[in-house]
């Protein structure tokens, strides 16, 4: 099942007992008849696994925008927004494949990193202001 | 003196934009109460791609909403469980405070009052049109 999961390009599930799939663990894939999962399918696999307390395998996100985002993301929620990220990248990845899940994260990420620019900028911009103020009034 | 000045214009603008709840804010809020108690960001996106039919904001401009929301008292934050396809990082969960509930039927009565008026003159209209 971790296999299949894992995988970046998968049997469409329509035509597969997804039960018999989580409950025997086994999977032979067709190289020819190689297709994508849907999303709620991916989901009901992935819910199904946990229950049964097997472990799946994950991808991790490419590096440069995961660090850019680690850069700027405010830090109290920082965690829980890289990890909506990572969720959302190995959702792709089964979904669309490795390839494209990688473009639809660097998408992301720079959607992303515009909001916090901005805010990174404001609070500079308002800092600025203040020790602008404080030397004009003190040391002119 | 001028610096200090558009200080002080820069926080009026802001202490007016922190009054009001943008459109992404009511959209989370929403989201947050249809979803109770499974909001969080993945799932509020999803949320809101699936009602609305319009492309949703990203995570970044939800987290940012979020704060928003957080530091003006009208949503609740908790950590929750943390899976592998997170890479081991915990669910930031969402619930609206009764100030939040407040805030946002205020907001969307006062939209709805603006609507009431464009129903008004669409009937108007029709009614020339006749």
């Amino acid at each position: 099942v971790s296999e299949f999961l894992g995988m970046p390009h998968v049997l469409r599930a329509e035509s597969i007992s997804v039960a018999s799939l989580v409950g025997t663990g086994t999977l032979t894939v067709d190289d020819a008849k190689v297709l994508t999962i849907t999303r709620a399918e991916n989901d009901r696999l992935r819910s199904d696994a946990d229950t049964r307390g097997l472990t799946l395998r994950s991808f991790d996100p490419p590096q440069i925008p995961e660090f850019l985002l680690q850069l700027c993301a405010r830090t109290k929620h920082q965690k829980a927004e890289l990890g909506d990220l990572n969720e959302i990248f190995n959702r792709n990845c089964a979904q669309w494949g490795r390839a494209r899940a990688t473009r639809l994260y660097w998408a992301e990420a720079l959607q992303s990193l515009l909001p916090m620019l901005l805010r990174v900028i404001g609070r500079v911009v308002k800092w600025a202001a203040i020790l602008d103020a404080i030397k004009r009034h003190f040391l002119s | 003196l001028t610096t200090v000045y558009f200080f002080f214009i820069f926080e009026e603008i802001g202490g007016i934009a922190r009054m009001q709840l943008t459109s992404l804010d009511q959209k989370v809020m929403l989201a947050a109460i249809n979803l109770h108690p499974n909001a969080y960001g993945v799932s509020i996106q999803d949320h809101i791609r699936e009602r609305t039919g319009q492309k949703p904001p990203s995570i970044g401009s939800l987290y940012a909403a979020i704060d928003r929301l957080e530091d003006r008292g009208l949503i609740k934050t908790r950590l929750g469980d943390s899976t592998a396809e997170r890479g081991g990082r915990a669910k930031l969960y969402v619930t609206v405070t009764a100030k939040g509930q407040a805030t946002l039927g205020q907001s969307l009565q006062a939209l709805a009052s603006l609507g009431a008026a464009l129903k008004r003159n669409t009937v108007g209209a029709n009614e020339v049109l006749v």
